[in-house]
């Protein structure tokens, strides 16, 4: 088993979230919340070959670089909507066909 | 000052890869995003500039091309407002064969009660008259169609009929093992120009063994030159299926095809159903076709480099994807799946499926993506309630796993295929033979581009616009 | 500029106004600031009634024929009835059609027998701008190519290649691919040595032979991906032997001179020779000799 602290006044939940999601394919993933940091810990799964050695530096990579993804997400969400309004808002064809 | 707009990324070799709303991509400097992020890019860079070019960035918070990415995106996603193009019958589950890797589970030729009822046949082609796409696809499959001559008359006369009181326009598709192409379906063809999609797994050897009958290569090469000879070079194509077995033969599979007179070749996995499932391990398979799949494409690659004019079709859809903006709807490539969305499948069993796997489910008795008996009202299949959960889980936006995946543009999400293999529609991305597949598949094309752009643009573009210089 | 139709010209165009919104930095026809569009307007009708009715094409230039608004329209639809089988090719920024219903009578008026040649300077909003010596500038001739593009109007883009740009052009190919693949061609267009082009000599004067290897790719990926690439004002021993296919006889032909050693070259009559307007001479002509 391979434990590791993260800081959540750095990382959002939902990062750490997203990283845990990445390696729960080969790994069971424990969580435990202990005042502002939390302990992440990983325990290879029976028959499973991954290594267990770099797992906490490909899980602090991925909690970096979802971090930067969610400052992405979070900043342009509005943004996005509007996009999505804007191209795809204008389909009167459902008028047409509804009976 | 500059604001964000929608993109993600990823570290891809020596570089960070970042792909924008609409699949525009750049390759930057390890760290960039953070320093884009982090406000540190100072306009007078030279990435100041790729980046408010091509839509990272923006210079206001509500960007003054909102409209053009608007466009671009309606135009990305345009392949959606025909609706469902593809219109597979399913006649008989009845077939003159017996392949191994079987995903039809097909029957014996002689067996009963496995022909579609006539009736459910005509109303199944009204309800694709129902589609609102001008431009129909009508396929049909099996089992063997050609073993349901009668069946197979029947459809394309209904649908010429309706055809000729509307605005559409139909394709004709007829898959068959071109083991038994009688004078009778020949000539159907020829009449209602009826396009042959036939297997033809590689070299004989392969493909007999494949098809567990020894003539099998014989019969289907032979069918092929004469369904070519009757109806024209274009009008057959073939498919191959990569059983265990083919993992070995890269080369030989790619040059069966050219010796047969085949431009091109689409190289797919075996999909997890039917007979199929019987075998394997499909960790190991997939690992070993992710290596196949590079081997066969540098193979073709070195035969474009000879001046020899030679497509593999998965990669020219990906490349489709990568290198322009036009709307791509490949059934197993999209966001919002295919499912429904492109295709339907009409089965011999009275039902409506929402694509071919949901069709192969069903003779597990798992009528998960069954969507209504063809009896039922078009609304209700199309747009009922069992559609519309499927919604939830079909677009790679909005799942997790790939709603921030760097190749979301690039790929696509497929809830049956979740289902059959993870237990429930929506999937679960680390776990997913697919993903991987695809992921490994998408990031080697675009690795390609990145670092042998001279050698493989020209022949990449030749597959896009379909013939040489 | 010219005020004669000669039906033996390459270039037949309607010189509508002096005035321009944009400021070019390579600008080879310095825009006015007084008001000339009446005296143009009145002569060019006059031109469009008198010129041959098989002339095939007419152009309508400036400055910057979208400032003449409605009367843009008018002059059209002058020539669509004067000169029903004549195309016109109209040189503009763009901007205008920003506003979509500029666009759509624009489509309306022009009937399918028109083309309108629009520059684009860089992909990056603040390169353009820069070139175009106005904010805002790239914004609105975006606007204006998709509107046209709406309205299904062809578009000829135009790339003017500067000191400012030619580093970008194989990313300024990128971009056209992505976001302008509706235009019916895109040019690649060599300066004029003159008017602002003098006074700005330094910041955009650039050899041919300076941009060749940049050029050559940018065109190359655009031609790959099936778009229609023109090269003009480049003379054929300038080019790599790859790109003479795209080489157009682009100088009209009552600004067109040669040097005297084109005299020599076997390749003369196809290459489209220097400008007769430009101060100096591109390095490096060399005839081809057989």
């Amino acid at each position: 088993m391979v434990s590791v602290i993260v800081d959540k006044t750095v990382y959002a939940d939902a990062v750490i979230s997203k990283a845990v999601y990445w390696e729960s394919g080969d790994f069971v993933v424990c969580r435990e919340t202990e005042g502002s940091i939390e302990r992440v810990s990983f325990t290879l799964k029976q028959g499973h070959t991954a290594d267990e050695t770099s797992v906490a530096e490909r899980f602090f990579t991925r909690l970096n670089d979802f971090k930067l993804q969610q400052i992405v997400n979070d900043e342009t969400k509005d943004i996005r909507t509007i996009l999505y309004v804007k191209a795809f808002a204008h389909n009167d064809d459902f008028e047409e066909t509804a009976d | 000052m500059y604001y964000l707009l929608p993109f993600r990324f990823q570290q891809f070799e020596d570089k960070e890869l970042l792909v924008n709303e609409v699949g525009d991509y750049l390759f930057c400097p390890q760290g960039t995003v953070s320093r884009i992020v982090h406000r540190e890019i100072d306009s007078s860079e030279e990435i100041y500039q790729d980046l408010t070019a091509n839509f990272f960035i923006s210079s206001s918070p509500i960007p003054p091309l909102m409209d053009v990415l608007a466009a671009r995106l309606r135009t990305k996603k345009a392949f959606l407002d025909d609706f469902t193009s593809l219109h597979i019958f399913v006649l008989t589950l009845r077939c003159n064969q017996n392949c191994s890797y079987c995903q039809a589970t097909s029957q014996d030729e002689q067996v009963s009660g496995k022909d579609m009822d006539l009736n459910d046949l005509l109303k199944a082609v009204e309800l694709m008259f129902r589609s609102p796409s001008k431009h129909l696809t009508m396929e049909f499959q099996g089992g063997e169609p050609t073993v349901a001559p009668h069946l197979v008359r029947a459809a394309v006369e209904k649908a010429e009929a309706m055809k000729a009181i509307s605005d559409k326009e139909i394709t004709y598709i007829l898959c068959t093992n071109c083991v038994n192409l009688t004078e009778e379906m020949l000539s159907l063809c020829e009449q209602h120009k009826i396009l042959i999609s036939t297997s033809l797994d590689g070299p004989a050897f392969l493909h007999n063994l494949n098809r567990g009958k020894p003539d099998s290569y014989e019969k289907v090469t032979a069918g092929i030159a004469t369904a070519r000879e009757r109806l024209g070079a274009s009008a057959v194509s073939a498919l191959m299926t990569t059983s265990e077995r083919a993992l070995s033969y890269p080369k030989e599979i790619v040059d069966a095809y050219r010796e047969k007179g085949f431009r091109s070749i689409f190289i797919r996995a075996l999909n997890p159903y039917g007979l199929a499932t019987e075998n394997h391990d499909w960790e190991s398979y997939t690992q070993r076709f992710i290596l196949f799949y590079k081997q066969i494409l540098e193979y073709i690659i070195e035969i474009n480099k000879s001046g020899e004019f030679f497509v593999e079709e998965f990669a020219t859809i990906i490349l489709q994807k990568i290198l322009t903006p036009f709307p791509i709807g490949f059934v197993d490539l999209q966001s919002p799946a295919g499912i429904v969305n492109n295709v339907v499948v009409y089965n011999y069993d009275g039902g409506v499926y929402a694509s071919d796997e949901s069709r192969m489910l069903a003779e597990a008795c798992d009528y998960t993506f069954r969507l209504g008996d063809i009896t039922d009202p078009y609304e209700s299949l199309f747009y009922g309630e069992k559609a519309q959960s499927f919604a939830k889980s079909w677009a790679t936006e909005a799942i997790a796993g790939c709603s921030d995946c760097a190749l979301q543009a690039y790929c696509g999400a497929d809830p049956v295929r979740n289902y059959s293999t993870q237990g429930n529609a929506y999937g679960h991305r680390p776990t997913s033979l697919l993903c991987k597949k695809n992921k490994a598949i998408i990031e080697y094309i675009l690795s390609l581009l990145k670092n042998r752009k001279e050698e493989v643009l020209p022949i990449f573009t030749s597959w896009i616009r379909g013939r040489n210089a | 500029m010219r005020d004669i139709i000669d039906i033996q010209s390459n270039d037949n165009a309607l010189f509508v106004t002096g005035q321009c919104n944009n400021r070019c930095l390579m600008c080879c026809q310095p825009p006015v600031t007084c008001d000339d569009i009446d005296y143009f307007y009145a002569k060019n009708l006059q031109l469009v009634e008198t010129a041959p009715k098989e002339l095939p094409e007419i152009g309508i230039t400036g400055g910057e024929p979208t400032l003449l608004g409605e009367r843009l329209f008018q002059l059209i639809r002058h020539i669509r009835q004067c000169l029903p089988d004549t195309f016109i090719q109209v040189l503009s920024n763009g901007r205008r059609f920003a506003d979509g219903t500029y666009a759509l009578k624009f489509s309306q008026v022009s009937e399918n027998h028109a083309i309108v040649g629009i520059p684009l300077h860089a992909d990056s909003p603040l390169l353009h701008d820069r070139i175009a010596g106005v904010n805002g500038a790239y914004d609105e001739t975006m606007l204006g190519l998709y509107n046209l593009a709406a309205n299904d109007v062809d578009i000829e883009l135009r790339i003017v290649i500067n000191r400012q740009n030619y580093q970008r052009l194989p990313q300024i190919a990128y971009f056209i691919s992505k976001n302008l693949a509706f235009v019916s061609c895109v040019a690649f267009i060599a300066m004029e040595d003159t008017g602002f082009t003098l006074k700005n000599k330094e910041e955009v004067w650039v050899e041919p032979l300076e941009y060749m290897a940049q050029l050559q790719e940018a065109v190359n990926y655009l031609s790959l991906l099936d778009f229609d690439v023109a090269l003009f004002n480049l003379p054929l021993c300038l080019l790599p032997y790859t790109l003479h296919s795209f080489a157009k006889k682009s100088i009209s032909d009552w600004k067109t001179r040669y040097e005297k050693q084109c005299d020599w070259c076997i390749k003369k009559s196809e290459c489209c020779g220097l400008f007769a307007t430009s101060q100096s001479v591109f390095d490096g002509l060399n005839p081809f000799i057989s």
